[in-house]
């Protein structure tokens, strides 16, 4: 269905064309064809002129394609204006098979008798052809570029010339259409005048260029956001060099010593964000230890060296990988919504991508996610599970082929809403496993796995509820010492008359709470004594001496008041006490250690 | 609240909860000696377990997360084809791309436990959504089971004396360097987790014979499994048991819990082992395992005549021991004698000799002797793997024999032997250090306590029997003075023990941080700005991954077979599992030839590709030159044409220009040296200086008719050349 309608507009377009085609000429056409590098970069200013008596607000322009080249990119801009002009292609009656045509909207349509002044960018890879196709180690590089002398168009062009610009002035052959002029390393050719449409004339250059054909097969890009404070950015990359084919032997010695490098290539270089850290370079086989990374005022500048040189035809795959804060590349507005910014195309300079595919992988909970492209890409989604992940993340697949590297570089956005509460998706699911695992701990040591419960598991038994007994005891003779201690601060805060009806009060309290734990402590001893006489009677003297250690804080006590009463001097009260405060202190070491041999194994 | 009861009592009194607040009872928690005690023993455990990690981590400090050396290569490729097609199909792994044209049964003749272990804990890191890589998975195997052995070690010797000396045996064994290495991060051998099976089958082992149940005899059995899956060495286990059994037998310490752990072990054992396909029925037949097989059954006859004597009389007992022992030597000839005919019992392996005869190796098994790590140990190596130890274990010998019980006497079993084997080849320290470990953590831990005991007895009398002392007058002072003496004496033991530990302990980093960490595919020299990186392995096999055909075969001198293969992902004709000595010595022929013979060669193999390691430019020694009398000597063993004789100059393998000329043509020697002999490689020498063997090379014009220059990695040390299709003839 999609294509059908395609058709009909193509057909559609092809009749509109023809029949604009008597309205519309090209005055003048200046093109530079420069070959200097593994791209064709075309430029032409075009002076469009409606000699028809209608309004036009449509332009075709056409650019020749031979063989495998492809139309990387294309741009047409309005020269007076500078206004980018938007382009789609489009199929023109009569054009040749190479010719590519693109049907350009001007900004404002073009009254009769009018002209426009247009300059168009165009970027054609694969467009130069290694000629001879294989090469040995010490050779130089010859390419092939195959063009139209004449610029094709479905209007008539009443003068045009073209500039071919090349990387040396070492040119094997050139078409000789007259008047052609060579200066150095530049091909001239016009002007001509009044050439008519689609007139085909072939243009073939034979040239050296030992420029380095860097291709990039597949480029996968991942760029993962943590709301956390991170976004980590993964590339992998398969690489060729597109030249001539290496042929023959590779010598070391030649190559390293007699820097005979012919077309081959090791260095590459990647222009990271300034922020950039935690950078990594390797490929399946562990890191390449040979790049080098500087900071740069506005960016960190990565070399990488390959692995080994890439001569002709050679391949290899690697992976750089860093990370980025979000500040910079991660802004939200109140209502949660979220806008990541960051480059779309690969930081390479000068390399051709065949294949470029860009995941944004967004956090669990990211929904309404929107793609702002500087160029038509296909989009499509996916799920990626990672750390801690119960859903998996959402990804936006952003896919392109024929990517150039300095064309093509452009910042994106993705805009997305995001609730903050997700962010603790990750930590709580880790709390939650380990508080499931700790329940089932608890769980599993409550349960009881014996078969045959037979004389010595109930031993193990009786011993086990003893020692919950014991405990329970030391439990309480803690609590004890604990309130014991509480009447020893009492004690000594009694300075004056006047504090003593405090002290006294204190003092009930206490008795009342060791009464009442002389209560809870004896079911406790009946308890381990049925089940043990001998501990039994050592937790009774435990419990003996501890009452004895009481009796000896009470008096302490109550001979204090007495002194103070009496309106003894503190220090004197504190001689006075003295001894029998060493034999408390001694008495209750002499508990402390007891208790730790009676209860210490539970 | 410190109510910590697991059983509640049923119909008891009402449980007393104290008042307490939660400060309080952490705090009352805290002061008590005997959660103090846990808590140590907890915190030392846990940072001996970080300790045996960490030290291990230096590789990848140093260097990077990356596989070492050339085995791991195979373990690690060989985790990668478990992981993607499963453990089903890993058994019926026929791989195609070693040994061409024989290939390798991989499923057969693995030891697959290692490749298990790491794939399984892939699997659970996946689970568990971890995302580890399977690299690093597998590069943090080994100190990851480096600090499961420390913990097993302290329940070693838990078992074997107390918990002092479990704690002490942890950290000697999360240090000792003969462990570390080979099991340092990136060390993906079997060895990683094969000391750790071997270490818990004697535990488990002692364990059963302590308590004599069938259920701990059965838990050892599983511990055998692993090992047997793990390493070959399995055998010192299923050979030490039955050693042990019947040391005790014979000095009157045979008792019943010792004969229900054995017969439980091996039944189990022997069927458990019996499922890893590379021993199968081995187990059963093999000479390697009489012993285990022979114990077992010796032990049922005794049992046997033991119960039967309680039922008959003397005079009857008698009689059926006679005729017993007539039937039993009848049947055991005629079993003995079929089993030899029909093939059954296999012939004494070479291996078997090379451990009990040192220098069998080197006279008849060119092969085995090749490997540096087959070398007997020099008592260098002990000091520097071992350290203080060697003089520790000794001393705890003589703790062992002071009051030997079942375990003890175990133990020093299992050190005599591992001592012995340690001393035939370098590899075997690995066994010994186990032994080592346990026997030192004994005497260290006899030392300290009874040195600590006497520090601590001596103050308590004082403070009590002072009073009495002063009025007692002139003979207690020389007592004090006694006490005294005794005092320093015990201070000086604690301080040289503690010094000893120290030295130990700084000894282990240093050989670990030095020694143990390189992983030797990568080279680095020098510090900072000064340091020199030698990546040339990977540079030139990742040139091989990338722009050669993919079924293109790759001939080299078989230490590199199991890299090229996993790094390279190309065909070789030998690899390091050296199974078949007929194929290994066809190319170290076809090295040892000149280039026309060794063309023939070549095309009969179906080479594509001959990789040589040379090492004259960068100065890196171990290279193929330096290999080249091991490729003379397997290839001369199968094809007489080869003779080392040709190659001696004065009775020395040298390539300068003394050199004999079958030597200079050889096709090894024109591998490496091609183009060598017009670059300059230091200052004041003239060209094809060879900086390994420090003398200019005899032949430098070099001339190649049936291979060219492939590749040629940045410092000379990888050379691949293209072996060359046939002429056309028309």
């Amino acid at each position: 269905m999609v294509r059908l309608t395609h058709l009909l507009l193509a057909s559609l377009l092809a009749l509109a064309s023809s029949v604009l085609a008597d309205n519309i000429k090209l005055q003048q056409v200046d093109r530079k064809i420069s070959l200097n590098s593994q791209f064709v970069r075309i430029t032409e200013t075009v002076k469009v002129k409606n000699v028809g008596n209608q309004v036009v607000s449509e332009v075709i322009l056409c650019e020749s394609l031979g063989g495998d080249a492809v139309l990387s990119s294309y741009k047409v801009v309005e020269t007076s204006s500078k206004n980018v002009l938007t382009v789609s292609s489009a199929t023109v009656a009569g054009a040749p098979a190479e010719a590519a045509c693109h049907s350009v909207n001007l900004a404002k349509p073009l009254p009769a008798g009018e002209t426009v002044g247009l300059t168009v960018t165009a970027v054609l890879a694969k467009a130069q052809i290694p000629y001879p196709a294989e090469l040995g180690q010490h050779e130089t590089q010859l390419m092939l570029y195959n063009g139209n002398v004449y610029v094709l168009s479905p209007y008539s062009v009443s003068s045009q010339t073209t500039e071919v610009i090349l990387p040396t002035s070492t040119v094997k052959s050139y078409t000789d259409e007259k008047p052609v002029s060579k200066s150095d390393n530049k091909i001239k050719y016009g002007k001509y005048d009044l050439i008519k449409p689609f007139t085909e004339k072939r243009l073939s250059v034979h040239f050296e260029n030992n420029k380095p054909f860097k291709h990039i097969l597949t480029y996968v890009k991942e760029i993962e956001v943590s709301h956390w404070g991170n976004i980590y950015v993964e590339e992998k990359y398969e690489i060729k060099n597109a030249g001539a084919k290496h042929t023959g032997s590779f010598s070391r010695l030649k190559y390293a010593h007699m820097n005979l490098k012919a077309n081959s290539f090791r260095d590459l270089k990647a222009i990271l964000p300034r922020s950039a850290h935690s950078l990594y370079y390797v490929d399946l086989i562990g890191n390449i230890s040979t790049s080098n990374v500087r900071k740069a005022p506005t960016s960190t500048v990565m070399d990488l060296e390959l692995r080994y040189p890439l001569l002709g035809g050679w391949k290899v795959d690697f992976t750089i990988g860093y990370s980025v804060p979000l500040k910079g590349f991660l802004t939200s507005a109140k209502s949660g919504q979220r806008r990541l910014t960051m480059d779309l195309s690969s930081p390479l300079e000068d390399v051709f991508i065949e294949d470029m595919v860009v995941r944004v992988v967004l956090p669990e909970g990211a929904t309404n996610i929107k793609a702002n492209l500087p160029y038509d890409m296909e989009k499509s989604f996916d799920i990626k599970y990672t750390y801690l992940d119960t859903t998996g993340r959402p990804v936006l697949v952003l896919h392109k082929q024929n990517v150039a590297a300095p064309e093509h570089a452009a910042k994106f956005s993705v805009d997305y809403d995001f609730n903050t509460v997700h962010i603790l998706r990750e930590p709580l699911l880790l709390v939650g496993v380990f508080f499931a695992l700790f329940v089932a701990v608890i769980a599993y040591n409550r349960m009881e796995f014996t078969i045959t419960r037979d004389d010595k598991w109930e031993a193990a038994r009786s011993k086990e509820v003893l020692a919950t007994y014991m405990e329970q005891i030391q439990a309480l003779l803690e609590d004890e010492a604990t309130i014991l201690l509480g009447l020893a601060r009492a004690t000594n805060q009694v300075r004056e008359a006047s504090e003593v009806d405090t002290a006294q009060r204190e003092k009930t309290t206490v008795e009342k709470r060791l009464k009442d734990l002389e209560e809870k402590v004896k079911p406790l001893l009946a308890a381990v004594e049925s089940r043990s006489v001998r501990v039994g009677s050592q937790v009774r003297d435990v419990l003996d001496k501890a009452r004895l250690l009481q009796s000896r804080y009470f008096k302490q006590l109550s001979d204090r008041i007495d002194l103070v009463k009496k309106g003894v001097a503190l220090n004197e009260i504190s001689r006075k006490l003295a001894p029998a405060q060493d034999a408390l202190n001694a008495a209750k070491r002499e508990l402390e250690g007891t208790i730790m041999t009676v209860f210490g194994a539970y | 609240m410190s109510t910590m009861s697991a059983v509640k009592p049923s119909a008891g009194p009402e449980p007393y909860v104290s008042h307490a607040s939660l400060f309080e009872t952490a705090k009352r928690y805290l002061t008590k000696t005997k959660s103090q005690e846990l808590l140590l023993r907890s915190i030392i455990l846990i940072f001996v377990y970080l300790l045996a990690f960490c030290i291990r981590l230096f590789s990848v400090l140093r260097y990077e997360s990356v596989i070492h050396e050339f085995d791991p290569y195979f373990n690690y490729r060989s985790t990668i084809n478990l992981v993607q097609d499963g453990f089903y199909e890993f058994w019926n792994w026929f791989d195609a791309e070693s040994w061409h044209p024989l290939g390798r049964v991989v499923g057969g003749t693995v030891y697959p436990g290692l490749m298990f272990t790491a794939a399984i804990l892939y699997k659970v890191s996946k689970f568990l959504t971890a995302c580890i890589k399977l690299r690093d998975i597998c590069v943090f195997t080994a100190p990851f089971f480096a600090g499961n052995t420390a913990l097993i070690a302290y329940l070693f010797g838990k078992e074997l004396k107390d918990m002092e000396t479990g704690l002490v045996a942890a950290v000697l064994m999360a240090v000792v360097p003969g462990y570390i290495s080979r099991s340092v991060a990136g060390s993906f051998d079997n060895e990683a987790v094969a000391i750790f099976a071997l270490v818990t089958t004697f535990y488990l082992w002692v364990r059963a014979v302590n308590q004599g149940t069938i259920a701990s005899a059965v838990l050892a059995a599983f511990a055998y499994l692993y090992m047997a899956a793990s390493w070959g060495a399995y055998v010192f286990i299923s050979n030490l048991i039955p050693l042990y059994v019947i040391i005790m037998f014979v000095s009157g310490r045979y008792s019943r819990r010792i004969y229900v752990a054995y017969t439980t072990f091996w039944a189990v054992g022997s069927l458990l082992a019996m499922q890893v396909r590379f021993i199968g029925f081995n187990h059963v037949t093999s000479n390697e395992l009489l012993s285990f097989n022979g114990v077992f059954v010796g032990l049922q006859v005794w049992e046997a005549l033991v119960f039967l004597r309680t039922k008959l009389g003397t005079k009857q007992f008698g009689q059926l021991l006679y005729l017993t022992a007539v039937a039993a030597g009848a049947v055991g000839a005629a079993g003995t004698a079929i089993l030899v005919l029909s093939g059954k019992l296999n012939p004494w392996t070479g291996r078997f000799w090379t451990l009990l005869d040192p220098t069998y190796a080197k006279k008849f098994i060119p092969i085995v002797a090749s490997v540096s790590e087959h070398q007997p140990t020099t008592w260098a190596s002990y000091i520097f793997d071992l350290h203080v130890l060697v003089f520790a274990a000794p001393a705890g010998l003589y703790f062992c024999f002071k009051r030997p019980t079942d375990g003890t006497i175990f133990l020093t079993v299992f050190a005599l032997t591992a001592i012995y084997f340690s001393g035939i080849m370098v590899r075997l320290m690995l066994v010994a250090a186990p032994a080592f470990v346990l026997l030192s953590a004994i005497a260290i831990s006899s030392i300290l306590q009874s040195a600590s005991k006497e520090l601590r007895a001596p103050a308590a009398a004082e403070t009590k029997t002072s009073p009495v002392a002063t009025r007692r007058g002139r003979g207690s002072t020389s007592n004090e003075e006694n006490i005294t003496t005794k005092k320093s004496t015990n201070l000086i033991i604690l301080g040289l023990t503690f010094l000893a530990m120290w030295s130990y302990s700084s000894h282990s980093i240093w050989v670990t941080s030095e020694a143990y960490s390189s992983p030797s595919i990568v080279l680095i020299s020098g510090w900072g700005p000064h340091r020199v990186v030698l990546d040339d392995f990977r540079e030139a096999y990742y040139w091989l991954r990338h722009n050669t055909a993919p079924d293109a075969k790759v001939m080299s001198w078989w230490d590199y077979g199991y890299q090229i293969t996993a790094m390279g992902n190309r065909t070789v004709i030998v690899d390091n599992n050296t199974w078949n000595n007929t194929h290994i010595a066809t190319v170290g022929r076809a090295m040892a030839s000149n280039e026309t013979e060794a063309y023939k060669i070549m095309r009969q193999l179906d080479v594509d590709y001959a990789l040589v390691i040379f090492g004259g430019l960068s100065g890196y020694s171990s290279d193929d030159i330096n290999k080249f009398l091991w490729m003379v000597r397997i290839g001369g063993g199968v094809f007489p044409v080869i003779k080392e004789s040709d190659y001696l100059a004065n009775g020395d393998y040298t390539v300068s220009s003394r050199g004999t000329q079958t030597m200079l043509n050889s096709l090894m020697y024109k591998l490496s040296y091609y183009d060598f002999g017009n670059i300059m490689t230091e200052h004041g020498k003239g060209t094809g200086y060879d900086r390994v063997r420090n003398y200019e090379i005899g032949k430098k014009d070099i001339q190649l008719d049936h291979l060219y220059e492939a590749f040629t990695s940045e410092h000379w040390i990888v050379r691949i050349y293209r072996v060359k299709d046939l002429e056309n003839r028309f």
